[in-house]
């Protein structure tokens, strides 16, 4: 009972940080309708801050704590939201998620940057070494800090929620935007504000929780990860429900340690997977969401339909810079082409499903990782048919992640795949073994796993110039594919489901089997883009598909452009050449690891992406002068048109299409 | 922020397989050392290695990357790897130091060295064997977290290595590779330090424990494989996330519930400092705390250090520690060699590994004479069952991969690292080292 006690004791205190942490969470969600990915980012580049005032400098510790708290925090947190959240008011959900994960990106380079990580930075807690005793276990007077600083947290945001007009703004917005614009309001300062808070709670969490983990980056960045359940608990509306959430995980991975062996076989190793796991049923758990149509999205997204000929012609046009630029690279370039373009095969996968679908999905790389394995299982030798099997196992993995998240949309779809991509990496992918039919599969347990490059028809692939080849042939095809669906029915239907769910359901197509197959579909492809990768570093390890490699490359195809196959590839080529400049300039390192996130962050600007600029161009150089983007109607709730002025044909189409009545583009 | 995921994650994986990789640059203090006698760096001996290199008359392009005045060596490291910046830099510091000390000499047997500094970055380490292949005689001193990408390109074009670590299992039981400090699969490699620390704690050698990050898991479970083997007993296995942990506290608790009197920790100093920080909360210290030997750094004395006088705290070393400077002749040199060739270079483990891994190298080259081939080197190395660097480090059987039975163990101060065991020179002891099942997976020559 005594030990009972005593994990109880570690878990609320882990609690208190994730309350804290997972407040922030929703209240800039229910603000702004933007899951900020980059919360954990923000407290733990706060926490550097801190440690760079207070210890670096000497500050007063209160001095210290004060500046992070009240006045950075609060200002980054709503220059984000001016800056930059404020833009993606009408931006697809797709967007939204890069454009948060950019802004992670962008701060976890920074401050890889300033703070190199192979110095000692010493950072202490508040009135370190003393501390009480409560059921046999001390507790520290920084644990109970934490834990007032989360009950303070709660009856603060309460009493500003409740009490206070800004708080009655904050609840306004949520319920009715325009509503609120009537009544005099002003949405988008509610909005900066909760951000500063937002920022300000992220901030606090970081300091919390940094002498626990030591100041090091990606741990202080990941952390928060574990908050997202508690913030779905909460409904990402409900405070009260999170603070519940929060103890649920910080008493879960407490008894986990201590009640779990680490040891016996596959579901030993399922206690670092727990938080995600909670993630996952959390959401699941959610009641169904109204399926319904959306406002005013079809001027910013692009989704133009090439003729087949001049597909074929770009894809036979790709193989033939292949042949002939091989014999020109070093060893070096072509090895950064052929990741690229591997990556690109991925980026490709997801044009359909984010792009067409409007589905966000996080797990595009776990669901190549099971395309490796699957090669590298089946087909040691290079047979093309390790290609097929890479294709069929992610197909059927894509299907079946897609069941129990079929229901979900935009966010909470986007937060239960990377529930699924972080349980992989945390617990099935780093097994040794896993027995499927009585088969033993070897996983990446024991460092890595070899992945043959493909023989197909007695021609080896085997050098790296034929991998470029072969690489280009294989994203070829796979373009042409995505080229032939955007020009289909099939294709149709997926823009419609992206359009207005209700309409298609309406119109009796048939969401479930068009969501499943266009998830199956996207998830073969990433598994054979997987394969490959593997080939072309001959052997790979678990982190090469984990959840955080998704966000790169999710976040490139998005800046080339996930509305189109050029997009795609226009996001391969950014990634070689980041990666070729790097290498070339090996002092230009910590700018390049910045720069994705300030081109994700660009999206604010044009969520088109760079496809859709280049489109533009060329259409403007063509047509002898700057062509522009039609110009995006003001801000008009839809039942609202027409009020002011007479209904012009626009307004119509706008009309129709949040009544479902149009056709696809 | 590509590969961002990838630090903890591999850095531990390294940690725990090779036991060396160090990710920090700054080193250990060492004492500031007078030149002049054996510390001459004018001279081409080391310690008991006579003219490691000086002029010659050799002549004759007799492989890749030789000709009559050059020999094109090339190291890897992974300083650009993002996630981490200037990891394990100092293998790149002491190439250039040992470059520098053997061109001044005159080269080997009369040609110089001319060194390649490849960056693998940790995820580009097959594509940095493609490019040193066609035009060098080999690697040495190197290392990279992700050698297991690159391993069997590697051997399959023949190019030989003499690494100061490696890191995954298909490098470390690889052919063609001549290591200082042998890490093969098929031993219980901290073996040594573990029995020589539980013979200074009472009933700690069927009381001993374990923290790892889940990465690198299976290591724990053959270390622990091996501990049984040696009459020895784990009691306790704790796995943590590589993606960090919310709080150690119940590591802890459940370290000192199971009633750990030795524990064994494989992974960064920031994590290590975070459980001794949750270690100091709870009073709970194991009688020993033994750490992965990349922990002989200054930077975790600052980390840790205040915690020193809690609980014990020790790390291992299979060279002569950097505090012995001004007793020990050899390691005196090494420092002489690089403040004159590389003062930037930071004082750890591995640097000094790597500085033994270019010994090595350069002792057979200069056996093989004019005549210098791959095939040559591999050849005298294949002969090396008793390397020692000239004293530098443990005594180890180089030709057959076999674990050193050999080493010391520091202990750390609120400054920094003082000698705790044995009381001079290394301790060697044949019944701490444990055969336990190869994994079998070391890069070979097809057919």
């Amino acid at each position: 009972m005594d030990t009972f006690l005593t994990y109880t004791v570690f878990g609320l205190s882990t609690a208190a940080i994730y309350a804290v942490a997972a407040s922030g969470l929703v209240l800039t969600y229910t603000t702004s309708g933007i899951f900020n990915f980059a919360h954990g980012a923000i407290g733990m580049f706060a926490a550097f801050v801190y440690w760079q005032l207070r210890f670096q400098w000497g500050w007063p510790t209160p001095v210290a704590l004060v500046v992070v708290l009240f006045v950075l925090a609060p200002l980054f947190g709503a220059i984000l939201e001016v800056g930059i959240m404020r833009g993606l008011e009408k931006a697809s959900e797709a967007v939204r998620v890069v454009v948060a994960v950019a802004v992670l990106s962008g701060l976890v380079g920074l401050a890889l940057w300033i703070w190199p990580p192979n110095t000692a930075r010493p950072f202490s807690g508040f009135y370190p070494g003393s501390k009480i005793h409560i059921a046999g276990a001390a507790v520290t007077a920084h644990q109970l800090i934490s834990m007032g600083c989360a009950i303070a947290v709660a009856i603060g945001l309460a009493l500003i929620l409740r009490r206070t007009r800004a708080g009655a703004d904050m609840r306004a917005v949520v319920d009715n935007r325009a509503l609120l614009v009537v009544f005099g309001g002003r949405p988008d300062r509610v909005a900066a504000l909760s951000w500063a808070i937002g920022a300000s709670l992220a901030a606090l969490a970081g300091i919390l929780i940094a002498p626990a983990l030591q100041l090091s980056v990606l741990p202080l960045t990941l952390l928060v990860v574990n908050a997202y359940a508690a913030a779905i608990i909460g409904r990402l509306s409900r405070l009260p429900a999170t603070f519940v959430g929060a103890l649920i995980i910080g008493l879960a991975e407490a008894y986990g340690v201590g009640y779990l062996s680490s040891r016996g076989g596959f579901f030993g190793g399922i206690r670092p997977a727990i938080p995600v796991l909670i993630l996952f049923v959390a959401l699941l758990a959610l009641p169904h969401a109204r399926l319904r149509g959306q406002l005013s999205r079809r001027s910013l997204d692009w989704f133009p339909s090439p003729s087949m000929s001049r597909a074929v012609a770009s894809a036979g046009a790709l193989v033939v810079a292949a042949l002939v630029l091989g014999p020109h690279l070093g060893p070096a370039n072509l090895f950064t082409a052929n990741r690229a373009l591997a990556l690109g095969i991925v980026a490709l996968s997801l044009v359909p499903l984010v792009g067409y679908a409007g589905q966000v999905a996080l797990c595009q790389m776990s669901f190549a990782g099971i395309g490796a394995l699957a090669m590298a299982n089946t087909a040691p030798g290079g047979s093309p048919l390790g290609l097929v099997a890479a294709f069929v196992v992610a197909a059927v993995a894509g299907a079946i992640v897609a069941l129990p998240a079929l229901r979900l949309r935009g966010i909470y779809l986007a937060l239960a795949t990377a529930a699924f991509a972080v349980a992989l990496d945390r617990w099935v992918f780093i097994q040794d073994a896993i027995r499927l039919f009585g088969r033993k599969i070897p996983l990446f347990g024991i460092y890595s796993v070899n992945v043959a490059r493909p023989r197909i028809g007695g021609v080896s692939f085997g050098s790296n110039r034929a991998q470029l080849v072969l690489l280009a042939m294989v994203f070829a095809l796979f373009a042409l594919l995505v080229v032939a669906i955007r020009r289909s029915a099939y294709g149709r239907m997926l823009l419609a489901m992206r359009e207005s769910p209700a309409a298609c359901a309406t119109l009796g197509l048939r969401l479930t089997v068009t969501k499943l197959s266009v998830f199956a579909l996207s998830a073969g492809m990433a598994g054979v883009g997987g394969a490959l990768l593997g080939g072309v570093h001959t052997a790979v390890a678990a982190d090469t598909f984990s959840f955080f490699q998704t966000l790169p490359v999710l976040l490139l195809a998005v800046v080339g452009g996930i509305g189109t196959v050029n997009g795609a590839f226009l996001g391969a080529v950014l990634l070689g050449l980041f990666q070729a400049v790097a290498r070339i300039f090996p002092s230009t390192n910590n700018v390049i690891n910045v720069l994705p996130g300030l081109a994700g962050v660009g999206l604010a600007r044009n969520p088109g992406g760079l496809a859709s600029d280049l489109h533009m161009a060329v259409a403007g150089l063509r047509a002898g002068r700057p062509r522009r983007r039609p110009a995006e109607s003001a801000e008009v709730p839809v039942e609202w048109i027409g009020i002011d002025r007479a209904i012009t044909p626009a307004d119509v189409a706008a009309l129709d299409a949040a009544l479902g009545m149009s056709s696809a583009r | 922020m590509f590969q961002v995921a990838l630090a903890m994650v591999l850095v531990a994986g390294a940690c725990g397989h090779s036991s060396k990789s160090s990710t920090s640059s700054s080193g250990t203090q060492a004492p500031t050392v007078t030149t002049g006698g054996a510390n001459d760096i004018a001279s081409g001996d080391f310690g008991t290695l006579k003219d490691v290199c000086g002029a010659g008359s050799a002549k004759g392009a007799t492989d890749v990357g030789v000709t009559d005045t050059e020999i094109h060596v090339a190291t890897i490291s992974d300083p650009g790897f993002t996630a981490n910046p200037g990891l394990n830099k100092e293998l790149f510091d002491v190439a250039d130091g040992f470059v520098g000390w053997c061109n001044s000499l005159g080269g080997i047997n009369g040609r110089k060295l001319v060194l390649d500094k490849l960056d693998a970055k940790v995820t580009e380490y097959k594509a940095r064997i493609d490019e040193a292949c066609p035009k060098t005689l080999a690697l040495a001193g190197d290392g990279s977290v992700g050698d297991f990408a690159g391993a069997q390109a590697r051997v399959d074009c023949g190019l030989v290595e003499f690494p100061a670590f490696t890191a995954s299992p298909p490098a470390a039981d690889a052919q063609i590779a001549w290591q200082t400090q042998p890490n093969p699969t098929d031993q219980l490699n901290p073996g040594p330090p573990l029995k020589l620390l539980s013979s200074k704690i009472p009933d700690s050698w069927t009381n001993q424990g374990g923290m790892i990050f889940d990465v690198a898991k299976t290591n724990q479970e053959r270390n622990c494989q091996g501990v049984a083997k040696l009459g020895g007993k784990c009691v306790y296995q704790g796995v943590l996330s590589a993606a960090g942990e919310a709080s150690y506290a119940p590591f802890v608790q459940a370290s000192k519930a199971a009633g750990v009197k030795e524990l064994f920790w494989i992974g960064d100093e920031h994590t290590a400092t975070a459980i001794l920080k949750a270690m100091s909360d709870q009073s709970a210290f194991p009688a020993g705390f033994l750490t992965s030997p990349n922990h002989y750094t200054e930077s975790f004395v600052k980390l840790a250090g205040s915690l020193a006088g809690q609980g014990k705290i020790y790390t291992y070393s299979q060279s002569v520690p950097f505090e012995e400077a001004g007793t020990n002749p050899l390691i005196a040199k090494y420092l002489s060699i690089m403040s004159k060739f590389s003062p930037n270079a930071p004082h750890t483990g591995l640097a000094v590994t790597g500085f033994d891994a270019w010994l090595l190298f350069a002792t057979n080259a200069k056996a093989c004479g004019s005549t210098l081939t791959r095939a040559c080197l591999s050849e005298k190395a294949a002969t090396v069952t008793q390397w020692d660097a000239g004293g530098l480090q443990t005594p180890a059987d180089v030709a057959h991969n076999r674990v050193s039975p050999c080493t010391m163990l520091l202990e750390m101060t609120s400054t920094g690292w003082k000698r705790f065991a044995p009381d001079s020179g290394f301790a060697c002891d044949a019944t701490s080292v444990a055969d336990i099942p190869g994994l079998g997976l070391g890069a070979k020559k097809k057919g």
